[in-house]
């Protein structure tokens, strides 16, 4: 772990790690969200995938 | 590429280009903008050698912005009374359509871009040399070309309101990178801007003619499509 | 009686198997964390910066992919003979994970370009392509967000995307012929000149199988969302009709 931050630029290197899980992390979420909202507001029936 | 189709072509570009002729947007509105914009970019500048230097892209990125408007005008004709959705409806080819509207707005255009570069010469101290010409005279001719037709693709699509025109210039500056370099350097060459020699703006026209051709049949054939309801 | 627990809560957007490819993507991409930033050793002449590429290398492939993904389905939305509704959710859905990706793709890319040539920007061919790219298909989806008909916009964003990827090689061209009039200076090189050490490959397949897993679930997710919202809305608007309808009365007055 140490060897990590001891790294050159560790900073910028865990940065782009970093922004990487909160933009899919966010998206990711979001889209779920999104699912489930208009998930609870049509009948099973009528997915396609269910 | 019936000879009725051409035909048709022609009329829908003359019928266009007899509007400008009468309304004079063009002359009124577009050309002092675009003459307006030449004079900001000196604001910008600053006249130092900078100005001269940029010359050639100026020229074409002002182009570029006053080609927007021109678009627009050129379809807010048709959605105006429902003028094109009249022809569309009455089955009027839409290749022919399309053509004819994006020969009127390369006419046009191509009227902008000559006002524009002589207005460089003024303004800039750009000047054309003689053995770049030839090479001046095609490039703005090839960059006219595929601007116009990318102007009437995306003009077709975003015309009709309700939150689409802005969309325009979002959909075509992009697109219109190519042209913008490609234009530019061929401008450069032919001006001997940066020491640029005249052959070296040749393979820019070359690049300039595919564009105008990819995207003017690719626009041909999609136009029907974009302007269907 | 109890009510049964199905009549309270309908599904979301998941199977079983979204699951099990939620799962199995988190665990790559567990692994390319681990793998990237721990395991697989510098490079000689990047240094650290190399790990950067593990991440920014499989999201601008998958941008690509997505992008392509968007083509291949408005060609078959356009040109296939049922014109079937569902290509044109897989080319939106697809379009928006591409954005993402490539936003993720410009965002890493400054990043590692800040430690390797000192400025977060530069215009090479590679990265102004990508910027243009980028503005081009959020064009695309704005066009998606545009009023009319599911089939309006099917139509609409099926020419776009088709339009899209044409420009794809007249961009990179004219930009990679531009700027390479521009030769100066290449320290800033844009290659990735790496020596590739075994455990530098694997981390980087490791990148791109996670990656491409996750973008597979996303797609899946989105798309039934799409789906979802479409039903709705033409539920909205069915709803509408009736109660109009229902204002008018039986006699057909108009109001």
């Amino acid at each position: 772990m140490s060897a990590v931050l001891a790294m050159r630029d560790a900073g910028f290197i865990l940065g782009a790690y970093a922004a990487t899980v909160v933009v899919i992390g966010g998206f990711a979420l979001w889209v779920l969200r999104a699912g489930r909202r208009s998930g609870e507001l049509v009948d099973d029936e009528e997915k396609y995938w269910t | 590429m019936s000879p009725g189709r051409i035909r048709l072509a022609r009329r829908l570009a003359a019928k266009d280009l007899l509007i400008e002729r009468r309304s004079r947007v063009l002359v009124n509105q577009v050309l002092p903008f675009s003459g307006l914009v030449m004079v900001v970019f000196a604001f910008a500048l600053g006249t130092g050698g900078v100005l001269e230097r940029a010359a050639p892209g100026l020229v074409w990125l002002a182009v570029l912005f006053s080609s927007l408007s021109t678009v627009q005008r050129s379809f807010g004709l048709e959605t105006a009374d429902g003028a094109m959705e009249s022809l569309r409806v009455a089955g009027v080819d839409p290749i022919a359509l399309f053509l004819g509207k994006a020969a009127a707005l390369a006419i046009e255009l191509l009227v902008l871009v000559t006002v524009l570069l002589g207005l460089a010469v003024v303004l800039y101290g750009t000047e054309p040399r003689a053995e770049g010409i030839v090479l001046l005279v095609t490039t703005a001719i090839s960059a006219t070309l595929g601007l116009a037709a990318l102007g009437t693709i995306y003009g077709g699509l975003a015309a009709g309101g309700s939150g689409r025109e802005t969309l325009l210039p979002l959909l075509v500056l992009p697109v219109a990178a190519p042209v913008l370099i490609g234009a530019t350097r061929g401008v450069e060459a032919a001006l001997g801007t940066d020491r640029t020699a005249v052959s070296e703006g040749w393979p820019w026209v070359g690049l300039l003619l595919v564009f105008a051709v990819a995207i003017g049949v690719g626009g041909a054939l999609a136009f029907g499509t974009l302007i269907e309801d | 009686m109890t009510p049964s627990p199905q009549t309270s809560t309908r599904r979301a957007t998941g199977t079983r198997a979204t699951r099990v490819l939620g799962i199995v993507t988190l665990v790559m991409l567990g692994w390319l964390g681990l793998f990237g930033l721990v395991l697989s050793p510098a490079d000689v002449d990047q240094g650290d910066a190399v790990r950067i590429m593990y991440v920014h290398v499989p999201t601008v492939w998958l941008a690509y992919l997505a992008f392509i993904v968007t083509a291949v389905c408005s060609a078959l939305y356009l040109f296939g003979k049922r014109h079937s509704l569902g290509f044109d959710r897989v080319a939106g859905a697809s379009a928006e994970i591409g954005v993402v990706f490539m936003a993720l793709t410009l965002i890493s890319g400054s990043l590692w370009g800040r430690i390797t040539w000192g400025v977060y920007w530069q215009w090479d061919a590679r990265l102004t392509t990508t910027a243009l790219l980028f503005v081009t298909y959020i064009g695309y989806l704005a066009v998606r967000g545009l009023d009319g008909t599911r089939e309006r916009r099917a139509r609409r964003s099926a020419v776009i995307g088709l339009l899209a990827v044409v420009e794809i090689p007249l961009v990179h061209w004219s930009v990679r012929l531009w700027r390479s009039l521009h030769q100066e200076a290449t320290i800033l090189d844009t290659d990735l000149d790496v020596d590739i050490d075994g455990l530098m490959l694997f981390s980087l397949f490791v990148g791109v199988v996670a990656f491409t897993l996750l973008f597979v679930w996303l797609l899946l997710h989105r798309s039934r969302t799409i789906a979802l919202d479409d039903l709705l809305a033409d539920r909205g608007i069915d709803r509408a009709i009736a109660e109009r309808r229902a204002e008018v009365g039986p006699s057909g007055g108009s109001s």
